[in-house]
């Protein structure tokens, strides 16, 4: 056996196409990365090129339609809704992501220990889960910000905190299924303890829905955020969000409709964006997909 | 022998509790390893030789547990380990190879790390070492190319060169006793051969001990020195492998030998009988007479089917399907006793009543 190393086996399985290849095979999944891209960048640096500030009240300019100065109209204080909505995306979107990695990473984390630990701890987090996504949330968001104040870090915890259910139940499943695999039964054989076979050999295999579920809870976040503001329980006025700014002008929505279309579309651009991401991740981000 | 065994099991149960009851997988099975041997555990599917390997290492799945017997490497029972010893074990002193090269390497590393990964687990190596360590052992087991292919992702790799990976893998500490739990099953018969004999070369190079589990008599017989016989959970028989071929002392063996294809039988039917043995549906073939009376030209097969493993039988686990049967065999199970003819004592054991009739 002196040839060993040259026979059948030696021929190379062709490269599986990257992770860019397949997601371009979703042009809506492509388009919103651009969207997204440019929503975030556009709130970043916008209000710093809008000539107005976010708070200037101009009571010689109230509920202008939208002109040339203020391409966005005014409100009733004669405010910019440009540079309003431009404010709000930042905090909107703060949220949105702030909050999305807080509820995956607790969800990732309860999800993981349950799935590996299984038997009596798995039952134990389970019901635990059980019973968060019984709880119905809109209540318990308005207990919980009446306690934290309403300050866009503090929705972003409150949301994330009660939005890790789907992830854990998600991740759970694929650990339990990832665990079995012969390539853990194979690092356990040699010697690897359970951290590192959760951590190097069962999550990272799990990227895939956790990725989606967490562009996903970017989405959810924000239209929690928008629905909370539009209750009046969200950030609070004059701090500018998408969703207090649909709120402050529901009053008016025949008369100005400027005030709520603006914002309106924004949220609804960004959660369709993410919306179509998560998709097309979950499509690229899938082994089976890309053994093809 | 006059070295003492690397690895030696005695008594070894393992029982899995299940709701629909206990099965009695792994009962009281003991064996010796000596260091460089090899030693071939042969079984149908079911037999337990799979469960008893992952024994040794303490890594029997839920809801099974070892429930008895000892494991002495180099003489210390590691069935009193804590799991964190026992990691420190693994991949160092004992080592494994799967069945399956295309699911037993992570996805998501490079196979270098998953090489390297072991060395710095293992050995107090820096990362530059293990690398090196790493990429001598792919070339080694016959990957072209190793440096550079260390950066590349089990996809990259064909089945036999993934299989190769998984030996490097298993190898990475030098182990003391490898076990290699059907390592040729899923790939195709050429790069079978290879494996096997990458295998041997290493275990030559490394002097280490070699446990085979296999269903496969015909790739045991030029390969190890002893064999030892599962059915049932049990041990049957156990004798080194010229003695087992050429005197099998356990109607069990030679059902198994019977059913074996031979080339130089003019007539003999092809390759089919193996594949039969290989799902263990030998069993479930047509009721022929007991193996070795089954006329030239057909395959002899074991009449009946391989025991339920939930109920443990008074008798010998066999009697159901023995010709020999009689009625001791139906209340009292046979001890694994060593087999002796005129006086002269072999080096084997066999567990039946009948052993010296037969």
């Amino acid at each position: 056996m002196s040839d060993g190393t040259r026979g059948p086996d030696t021929a190379v399985a062709p490269p599986a196409p990257s992770f860019w290849k397949q997601l371009q095979r979703h042009p809506m999944a492509v388009a919103s990365v651009a969207v997204l891209a440019g929503l975030t960048l556009v709130c970043a640096v916008g209000p710093w090129l809008v000539p107005w500030e976010v708070d200037a009240v101009q009571l010689d300019a109230i509920r202008q339609p939208p002109t040339v100065a203020h391409p966005f109209g005014t409100d009733d204080l004669g405010r910019d809704i440009l540079v309003r909505v431009l404010h709000g995306g930042r905090f909107s979107i703060l949220i949105g992501v702030l909050a999305a990695v807080l509820g995956t990473g607790l969800g990732t984390l309860v999800g993981a220990v349950a799935g590996y630990a299984g038997r009596r701890v798995d039952g134990v987090l389970m019901r635990i889960t059980d019973v968060a996504y019984a709880i119905p949330s809109l209540p318990l968001l308005i207990v919980l910000a009446s306690y934290t104040g309403s300050d866009p870090v503090s929705m972003a915890l409150i949301i994330g905190l009660l939005s890790w259910m789907t992830t854990a139940r998600v991740v759970r499943g694929e650990v339990l299924s990832l665990k079995e695999m012969a390539f853990v039964e194979a690092a356990r054989s040699v010697g690897a303890g359970p951290s590192r076979i959760l951590g190097r050999h069962i999550l990272p295999n799990a990227l895939g829905p956790i990725v989606v579920g967490a562009t996903l809870a970017v989405g959810n976040a924000i239209v929690v955020e928008s629905s909370m503001s539009f209750l009046g329980l969200g950030v609070q006025p004059p701090t500018p969000t998408w969703g207090n700014m649909l709120m402050d002008a529901q009053a008016s929505m025949a008369t100005t409709p400027w005030l709520t279309v603006f914002p309106g579309v924004a949220i609804l651009l960004t959660v369709l964006a993410v919306n179509f991401l998560g998709d097309g991740l979950q499509d690229a981000l899938d082994p089976r997909g890309r053994e093809r | 022998m006059a070295a003492p065994p690397i690895l030696e099991v005695r008594d070894l149960t393992t029982r899995f509790h299940t709701r629909s009851g206990t099965v009695h997988a792994v009962s009281g099975i003991s064996y010796s390893l000596y260091p460089g041997q090899s030693l071939a555990l042969v079984g149908e599917s079911g037999s337990g030789k799979s469960v008893s390997a992952l024994s040794l290492l303490g890594l029997v799945p839920h809801p099974g547990r070892i429930e008895g017997g000892e494991v002495r490497l180099r003489g210390s029972d590691l069935l009193k380990l804590s799991g964190a010893e026992w990691r420190r074990i693994r991949g160092k002193e004992l080592a494994m190879v799967f069945q399956d090269p295309m699911t037993s390497l992570n996805p998501t590393l490079t196979v270098g790390r998953q090489i390297t990964e072991v060395l710095e687990a293992h050995t107090g190596v820096t990362r530059d070492e293990a690398e090196e360590t790493a990429a001598r052992l792919l070339t080694r087991v016959g990957i072209p190319d190793a440096a550079r292919r260390l950066r590349a992702y089990p996809h990259e790799f064909s089945g036999g060169q993934r299989q190769r990976i998984v030996i490097a893998m298993a190898l990475a500490c030098r182990p003391a006793v490898l076990i290699a739990d059907e390592p040729t099953t899923a790939l195709d018969v050429t790069i079978q051969a290879q494996i096997v004999a990458l295998v041997r070369e290493l275990q030559e190079e490394l002097g280490m001990a070699v446990l085979w589990i296999t269903h496969d008599l015909a790739l045991v017989a030029g390969l190890v020195d002893r064999v030892a016989v599962m059915y049932a959970g049990g041990i049957v028989e156990e004798a080194p492998v010229r003695e087992l071929f050429g005197n099998p002392r356990h109607p069990y063996t030679r059902g198994l030998l019977a059913s074996l294809p031979r080339l130089d039988e003019p007539g003999a039917p092809p390759t089919r009988a193996l594949d039969e043995l290989a799902s263990g549906s030998a069993t479930s073939g047509p009721m022929a007479s007991g193996g070795p009376d089954a006329g030239p030209g057909r395959l002899a097969t074991i009449p009946g089917r391989p025991p339920d493993l939930l109920t443990r039988p008074e008798g010998c686990a066999f009697a159901p399907r023995c010709a020999h049967a009689t009625d001791l065999c139906w209340v009292e199970a046979p001890p694994l006793q060593n087999v002796s003819r005129t006086g002269e004592r072999l080096d084997h054991r066999s567990a039946c009543w009948l052993w010296e009739e037969l």
